[in-house]
């Protein structure tokens, strides 16, 4: 399993979602799809790399004396004790996500107008910008505003679930 | 010789956190003598970790805080020293070694660079006299095959292999002071035989006094020409060694000599039940300054131990005891 | 004293792939216990206690060898039972693990953990285990309003509790304890002791004590085996291996556990523990054995009744001979 994360891991992501945008229509969902089939590596590694600490930690070796079976085990003490940094992962994942897809829209891959996106607000204000800049500063303003705030909730919830 | 070698007076050491100064020693004082051993046993949080770092300021300053108190040295206060004589004073007159021997041996350099580091520092040699002499130290801690291990690196060695390097390492100066801060709790009982029969050796045969710490009243027995038993960060009881043992002057040291098993199994199915201190060892950040830090589990307590912080009172020659119910 | 034979290990072997190689970290072993008996095994880094602990809780896989558990349907070979089958064996076995840092899940509270073996043994749902749970932490020495509590908000002592009051849901007949006090403070381990001697007292259990500390495991046993790199080098009841250890191992065990009342300088040791990666050939201990002759290093030892009750493994001694100071 974890060598077919290898092997997409090693394509360049972003190539590898313009040549799927390329060869298929491009849609909202197609740009869903694609920004997920990369997505989920970093995060595969990062629980990987949790659950086999994990598994070698006593109160796991403790639940199975204690009879508790293998999907026990992973429901009631491996996974619980894998959330903290998988959400915070998680979360950052979102900005980066977001800016994938302004990046995408940005360059006319992603979605297309007239529906919304950040990407392309930023794509239309970049043709204005000698007249009107802040077609252009708006989009990319909010949009940094807004990933430097993930940023800053997924860090707060890290360190709470790290101080349980 | 009748000046001691190393006292501390009054010592006061806190940490300064985000809920205010957490006290970790309240009130230490102890003296050893020129050529003396002195062991120091106590639990966690009885500050005598602490107290031994401070000897030579080793603990960071934020948030160390040291509040009052007298740490003579030749008599000379250390706490008084400025950074560039402590730099001289470590390593040279005064060494310590530790109970993890990794963290005070540098990874990345061989064992004889770092042992010469020291003694062309502190005494002057040139490279190849500090090289011998280096070598010769390390075959003096029994280490076999002394000159090839000497240009090895530490994490080759097993742990009582490298706790014998860095004492070693720390008598190759002739300190006149070793502190020795758990040098043999992480480590098996028979290497730990062998580690204080070392000190006990390079100790008869230089003359350096030597401050040892522990948990363990066994190794204390072994070593030390006097005891401090230390609770909560203040000195419980001193004594010479033998007293103490044999006529223990506090609650709390008469509670440890008798929780420690030792051979009260009497091997017919029946054993008597282990005498326990009761409760759990004290947290120094929510104490009541105005009892006895023991009283909580002290089963002589009586009614004043809880009113009233009690005194240092002599019970015998060179024998104090903080206890209210102490009389010499 | 003891009752009928209740655990039977006969030539175990377990095996492991290090760096370096394969290490045979239990190789041959074979002891017994009995009901309701205490059994101290003993042993420094490397010898295999450990190991052999897990063993009999099936956390590692034997490569060779028997572990007969005695059911009241007859003897079940726990070495070669696997997942399911072996399920409705481990309630029969438990263990107490050594770091109450670590044996308890951070994110489950007090009352679930111990409730967990009711559930997954079903023994007992919802208000009874509740039921059970209070009286178990009662039996314990906890108050049961602290089910609802973390584990973070306990000391390592209270912890300890949380861990035997787990490994007594299941209503076992042996537990297994993995140095139950090494992690705790002095004042906390006489408690622990008796907690444990108490609850063998009134459930009649049988337990084996892995420790290093051989005070306590004198103490709380009622017979010893020593292991040395994955050999049982010597078993004897618990008084005679204090005051008469046969083995040259065991002898320089004893004698570095420094007694307090006398203060005896050790036999010394010299030379490191070998790796257990490459075992000295012969009888293992011979590169450390201040008796060691030319036989010693080409014969394996077997464990042979030297006094009754009182199996040691050296080639040197036999019952017509059993002091090895005897000898040159």
């Amino acid at each position: 399993m974890m060598r077919l994360v290898d092997i997409l891991y090693s394509l360049p992501t972003l190539m590898l979602i313009i040549v799927l945008l390329a060869l298929f229509d491009r849609s909202f969902f197609l740009l869903l799809v694609a920004l997920a089939i990369v997505g989920w590596l970093d995060i595969a590694r990062i629980v990987r790399g949790q659950v086999l600490g994990l598994k070698h930690e006593q109160y796991v070796e403790a639940a199975r004396t204690i009879g508790v079976s293998n999907l026990g085990i992973i429901a009631r003490h491996i996974i619980p004790n894998t959330l903290g940094p998988v959400i915070a992962y998680g979360l950052l994942t979102i900005p980066s996500m977001i800016l994938s897809e302004a990046f995408l829209s940005f360059l006319g891959l992603g979605v297309q107008p007239p529906v919304p996106s950040w990407g392309v607000l930023a794509s239309e204000g970049a043709q204005a910008m000698a007249v009107h800049p802040i077609l252009l500063i708006a989009p990319a303003a909010l949009m940094a505003v807004s990933l430097v705030a993930l940023n800053f909730f997924a860090e707060g919830l890290r360190e709470v679930l790290e101080h349980e | 010789m009748s000046e001691p070698l190393l006292s501390i007076r009054g010592l006061r050491v806190g940490f300064r956190t985000e809920h205010g100064l957490a006290p970790a020693v309240e009130g230490v004082s102890y003296s050893v003598r020129q050529g003396k051993t002195i062991g120091i046993v106590g639990e966690s949080g009885s500050g005598k970790s602490v107290t031994n770092l401070s000897i030579l300021r080793l603990i960071p300053s934020p948030p160390c805080e040291i509040g009052a108190g007298e740490i003579l040295f030749e008599g000379r206060d250390l706490l008084k020293a400025s950074q560039r004589e402590l730099r001289a004073l470590r390593g040279g007159k005064i060494a310590m070694i530790f109970q993890d021997p990794m963290s005070s041996l540098h990874p990345l350099m061989r064992i004889s660079a770092q042992m010469m580091e020291l003694t062309r520092l502190h005494l002057g040699l040139d490279k190849p006299a500090a090289k011998e002499h280096s070598i010769a130290m390390l075959r003096k801690a029994g280490i076999p095959d002394p000159a090839r291990i000497a240009d090895g690196y530490p994490h080759l060695l097993s742990g009582g292999m490298r706790q014998r390097v860095m004492i070693a390492m720390a008598l190759s100066t002739s300190p006149k002071l070793l502190i020795a801060d758990e040098p043999t709790t992480a480590l098996d009982v028979t290497i730990q035989a062998l580690i204080l029969d070392l000190i006990r050796r390079l100790r008869d045969e230089t003359g350096t006094t030597v401050v040892l710490t522990t948990h363990d009243l066994g190794v204390v027995a072994g070593m030390a020409d006097r005891v401090v038993v230390m609770y909560a960060g203040r000195v419980f009881e001193t004594a010479p060694a033998a007293e103490l043992f044999r006529n223990p002057g506090n609650p709390y040291t008469r509670a440890l000599l008798r929780s420690i098993p030792d051979v009260a199994s009497t091997g017919d199915g029946k054993r008597e039940k282990l005498f326990q201190i009761p409760g759990l060892p004290p947290v120094l950040t929510n104490m009541n300054a105005n009892e006895c830090p023991f009283a909580p589990r002290c089963p002589d307590a009586k009614a004043l131990c809880r009113e009233a912080p009690p005194p240092f009172v002599q019970v015998g020659p060179d024998h104090f005891s903080l206890c209210w119910e102490a009389k010499a | 004293m003891n009752g009928a034979t209740l655990l039977s290990i006969r030539n175990l072997s377990v095996e492991f792939t290090a760096k370096g190689g394969r290490v045979r970290a239990v190789d041959g072993v074979s002891l017994d216990i009995r009901k309701g008996e205490t059994l101290g095994l003993v042993g420094e880094s490397g010898c295999g206690k450990t190991t052999l602990g897990r063993a009999i809780l099936r956390l590692n896989t034997p490569s060779a060898g028997a572990i007969q558990y005695f059911t009241p349907d007859g003897p079940r070979d726990l070495a070669q039972l696997h997942g399911e089958t072996l399920l409705p064996l481990r309630r029969h076995i438990q263990m107490v693990f050594q770091d109450p840092y670590s044996s308890l899940n951070p994110r489950m509270t007090v009352g679930a953990i111990i409730r967990e073996p009711l559930l997954s043994f079903r023994i007992a749902r919802g208000h009874d285990a509740e039921g059970r749970v209070s009286r178990l932490m009662e039996q314990v020495g906890l108050d049961p309003s602290y089910r609802r509590r973390y584990p973070r908000e306990l000391s390592g002592g209270q912890r300890q509790r949380v861990g035997i009051a787990r490994a007594l849901a299941a209503s076992p007949e042996l537990i297994v304890a993995d140095e139950p006090i090494a992690a705790l403070d002095v004042s906390i381990q006489a408690q622990i002791l008796n907690l444990l001697e108490g609850l063998r007292a009134e459930f009649g259990l049988a337990y084996l004590f892995i420790s290093h500390d051989l005070r306590a495991v004198r103490y709380l046993a009622d017979r010893v085996a020593v292991m040395y790199l994955g050999h049982i080098v010597e078993t004897a009841p618990a008084a005679k291996i204090g005051s008469r250890p046969l083995m040259p191992y065991t002898k320089a065990l004893m004698s570095a556990v420094r007694s307090i009342d006398k203060v005896a300088r050790p036999m010394v040791l010299s030379g490191e523990i070998p790796s257990p990666v490459n075992p000295p050939s012969g009888c293992r201990f011979h590169t450390r054995c201040p008796w060691a002759v030319a036989e010693c290093s080409h014969s394996k030892p077997e464990l042979v009744e030297i006094e009754p009750g009182h199996f040691a493994a050296c080639n040197r001694i036999s019952p017509e001979r059993p002091e090895i100071e005897s000898m040159a």
